[in-house]
């Protein structure tokens, strides 16, 4: 869940498993009270996260949210209950309604990692196209996914 | 990297389901690298931890990385500790923490991440020396650490990725579920360390929650922020206000409800034993007319009608006047609206919205009616969030970002305390208070934990994604999801449980009462609400509150404005909570007909020290009408700025003859002295501080702990509702400019601006 976690926050593959451990270390050499396991969960996505933040800045790299409280309760949405299991179930849902061309952009584009023109080339539309087709497709998902963790959330 | 929190996190779930990014295994890993850094520590019971978690081969540990030789911030050295860096780095900075010692002890108590990392060198330290004191413990720390992981499903079980739908499938097994995988772990540790005498992973309920102490002399020293500022609060005792304690003390039978014409009495006879108490001579009654044109003010915030001037000609009978005034819903209106602009103060809250209309006209309602004024709260914070009800426009101005803000105003409105200094640290009682006058900072985040899953999406005033308010409470209480994370000054880290201020812990047992609802009941049947009510209440009349929520600052006559608080709001409690007639007593009484205090430029320039504290204390105490005007709190900065601006040219003038110069008519003199004269509460208030202020300035000014910056910063949030940005601060800087580097003036014209342009 950390892992996941940090790289929603936008790092990468492998400084997700750095940070990861990090985490863990500081965890390990400060220990903490447990109060419950969501404590203990929110405990370590805060740490997580001023390690990225911490990462980010000393790499001069782009900035990066500094509304945690935001972006945890965002978090909490999509994944905070089961690791984000569910989540991804229901994008798998989502995704499989999706048009079979809007799907193999996404193919393209995350599984293939193809340019923004290899993929309008792979279609057979301009570049623009590609980045129309992705962003519509994304908008589509982010839609569903509203939707459909919007069922879960508590009605008011 | 993308705008929206979801879009990130739908850009990191596309890439797991469709790239096949899983979450790896770092057990292994983290094994690895924790031993590795036993070992650099020399810990002497790194075999135990090598026993007990399984650590493999030191020679088939990762070997050391050189630093890239480029210059880090301390942070940077301590944080960056990742597998490829963590052994060089980790020795770099240790060697430099000595020599970045005095940057890292200074705290910032308003900014989390920064003070995290300029201290952490010390955290490190001490951390390290509890490492020592309690490795044994902390084995079974670490073992339980990577059970429970293993049971919330931090790690991956498998390093092959398994797909979404076999994974939440096998999440669904008695045999993969997370009590499994826990117990598998604990009874490795257990298993490996040689039974359960030597496992302390089993007693992972006593983990140490390692909290070093510096001795001194004996003496457990404490925080050194907290002890050197000893920012006192007034009356903040959550368990047993001073109210709550004499209503222990006297029967019940003792307190009955007294007629108003006995309330205002007794307002007048104690106000008047201050006064002599304190040597200070009332200011003159006002005029009949002024008592009109004052009511008016006061009750309408207009001059002209409904009330006609004309019966000021012929004199007033002014009780009758105010009985009057009270029973139009003018009142009604104008209270309501000067709530809510307290409320909802610097938010971005448009107060001509229709939402906000709505609300004044459900509070004036409230006024006007005879129901108990405190189950307002219960709307606006418990009331069910359906759009145009009170709670959806107060929520939606407040909460959101952690809803600090949020719990800020219910401290300063519902519960008169001033949240925004536990928010970082402990208050001290100074000496002369009780000590039981004093919030902790675990009050503060554990309160806060009861409004976590409220918050806000969309923007405000924009038509596409307009605000709206969420609450997810229900959600978040079939989990145990309500907790809060705080730092402490020294950089550890505490997780709170869902508290109500008192310290009863929520729990959904036998209530259907979600935290927020919870808190909202809590705070209408707590004395701490009438207590803020009449404070509050007061200061919309007079000028300012009857006892500051911060009293380190200001404590002329302070023991007797808490026993007048005190007594007021009992009365207004067994009075049944009505604000209107509780309005009526404080216009009624003697202190909403004092004039001003008249000071002529011409006194001015000949006035001494003496003279002008005396009116200073005579407003203090309400001897005085207050001559607070109406800034904005920059206003206020800029009027400082520009008067010090002047200082120079006023000492020339001043050596000059000329305003005393016998040549020149009275009128003259006064006309040049007026031009060498500041606004009349300028020159009050800023002119001259009071021997609490002279303290409490001092030691702000003289601290070692707090920059610049941070000086300003607690300043400023002795009124939680004004807005501290970059503005405000360089402000600040010019003024310490003028004041040619004197942090102990430039504060003190801050402390003016503040009040001026916030009362409360």
């Amino acid at each position: 869940m950390l892992w996941r976690y940090l790289r929603a926050l936008g790092a990468e593959p492998a400084l997700a498993d750095d940070l990861a451990q990090d985490t863990f270390l500081e965890i390990l050499r400060r220990p903490i009270q447990q109060y419950s396991d969501a404590a203990t969960a929110s405990y370590l996505r805060r740490v997580g996260h001023n390690l990225f933040i911490s990462r980010r800045r000393r790499d001069a790299r782009m900035s990066v949210t500094e509304h945690a409280e935001e972006f945890d309760q965002a978090w909490m949405r999509w994944a905070g209950f089961d690791a984000g299991n569910s989540a991804l179930d229901l994008l798998q849902e989502c995704f499989s309604r999706l048009t079979e061309r809007a799907q193999q952009a996404l193919n393209l584009r995350y599984a293939k990692s193809l340019s923004r023109q290899d993929i309008a080339d792979a279609l057979e539309i301009t570049s623009h196209g590609a980045k129309n087709l992705i962003q519509r497709a994304k908008g589509q998902l982010k839609e569903c996914m509203d939707r459909k963790l919007a069922t879960n959330d508590n009605p008011r | 990297m993308q705008d929206h929190p979801s879009d990130q996190i739908l850009e990191a779930f596309l890439e797991e389901m469709l790239a096949g990014q899983t979450p790896p295994d770092l057990i292994q890993r983290v094994k690895v690298a924790w031993q590795a850094e036993n070992l650099r520590a020399g810990d002497s019971d790194v075999d135990t931890v090598a026993e007990l978690i399984e650590i493999p081969d030191p020679s088939a540990l990762p070997g050391p990385v050189s630093c890239n030789g480029t210059h880090r911030s301390l942070h940077d050295m301590e944080l960056a500790t990742s597998a490829r860096h963590q052994r060089a780095e980790l020795t770099a900075a240790q060697a430099q923490v000595a020599k970045a010692e005095p940057s890292a002890d200074r705290i910032n108590d308003t900014n989390h991440s920064a003070s995290r990392y300029r201290s952490i060198s010390r955290t490190r330290r001490q951390v390290k020396f509890g490492l020592r004191t309690w490795s044994l413990t902390l084995v079974g720390v670490a073992a339980a650490f990577l059970a429970l992981l293993n049971w919330n499903g931090y790690f991956s079980s498998s390093p092959t990725p398994e797909p979404v739908a076999e994974r939440r499938e096998n999440n669904t097994r008695p045999e993969n579920s997370a009590q499994t995988g826990g117990a598998a772990a604990t009874e490795l540790a257990t298993e490996n360390s040689g039974g359960p005498e030597t496992a302390p992973a089993i007693a992972l309920d006593h983990a140490p929650v390692l909290e070093p102490k510096i001795a001194e002399g004996g003496r457990e020293s404490a925080v050194p922020l907290s002890r050197e500022l000893e920012i006192a609060q007034a009356a903040p005792t959550l368990s047993a206000s001073e109210e709550e304690r004499q209503d222990d003390e006297n029967p019940p039978s003792v307190l009955i409800a007294k007629p108003d014409a006995q309330v205002v009495s007794d307002i007048d006879n104690q106000l008047k034993s201050m006064w002599q108490d304190l040597g200070i001579a009332p200011t003159p009654e006002i005029g009949d007319a002024q008592f009109v044109a004052r009511v008016n003010s006061a009750l309408f915030a207009s001059l002209e009608l409904p009330l006609p001037r004309t019966v000021a000609r012929v004199g007033v009978d002014r009780s009758a006047l105010v009985k009057s005034a009270l029973e139009q819903r003018e009142f009604a209106d104008h209270l309501a609206t000067q709530l809510i602009g307290t409320w909802l103060r610097n938010t971005g809250v448009d107060m001509a919205s229709p939402e906000v209309i709505r609300l004044r006209r459900s509070v004036a309602d409230q006024i006007e009616s005879s129901e108990p004024w405190n189950e307002i709260i219960v709307d606006l914070l418990g009331g069910q969030l359906v759009e145009g009800a009170p709670s959806e426009t107060f929520l939606g101005g407040l909460a959101g970002n952690g809803n600090q803000r949020l719990l800020e105003r219910l401290g300063t409105h519902f519960l008169n305390m001033n949240l925004a200094c536990v928010r970082c640290h402990d208050s001290m009682a100074s000496d002369d208070l009780d000590p039981s006058d004093r919030v902790t900072q675990e009050v503060y985040w554990s309160t806060l934990a009861m409004l976590k899953g409220i918050g806000i999406q969309g923007r405000r005033n924009d038509g596409n994604d307009p605000l709206r308010v969420f609450d997810r409470q229900e959600l978040l209480a079939q989990s145990d999801q309500f907790f809060a994370d705080y730092e402490l000054l020294d950089n550890r880290m505490r997780s709170v449980s869902a508290r109500l201020p008192d310290g009863t812990p929520w729990t959904r047992d036998g209530s259907d009462l979600l935290p927020r609802q919870s808190l909202s009941q809590w705070i209408a049947n707590s004395q701490r609400m009438d207590l803020a009510t009449v404070n509050q209440v007061w200061c919309f009349l007079l000028g300012r509150p009857l006892v500051p929520q911060v009293s380190a600052v200001e404590t002329v006559g302070l023991p007797q404005r808490k026993q007048l608080l005190t007594m007021l709001a009992t009365q207004y409690r067994l009075n049944g909570r009505s604000i209107r007639r509780l309005t009526g007593w404080i216009a009624a009484s003697v202190a909403f007909d004092r004039s001003q205090p008249s000071l002529s430029g011409d006194q001015w320039l000949l006035a001494n020290d003496e003279q002008l504290e005396q009116l200073k204390i005579s407003e203090l105490t309400f001897a005085a009408a207050s001559t607070n005007q109406s800034r904005s709190l920059s206003n206020a900065i800029n009027l400082a700025i520009q008067w010090r601006s002047q200082g120079e040219l006023n000492s020339a003038l001043l050596a000059q003859p000329a305003p005393r110069d016998p040549g020149r008519t009275p009128r003259e003199r006064e006309r040049v002295a007026r031009e060498l004269m500041p606004p009349l509460d300028f020159a009050i208030h800023a002119e001259q501080s009071t021997s609490a202020q002279q303290a409490y300035l001092r030691r702000l000014a003289t601290s070692t702990q707090l920059d610049w910056q941070q000086q300003v910063n607690h300043v400023l949030l002795l009124r939680p509702a004004l807005t501290v940005n970059a503005r405000i601060q360089q402000l600040a800087q010019t003024l310490l400019e003028k004041n040619s580097g004197n942090r102990e003036e430039t504060l003190l014209d801050l402390l003016w601006s503040v009040e001026a342009s916030c009362p409360m």
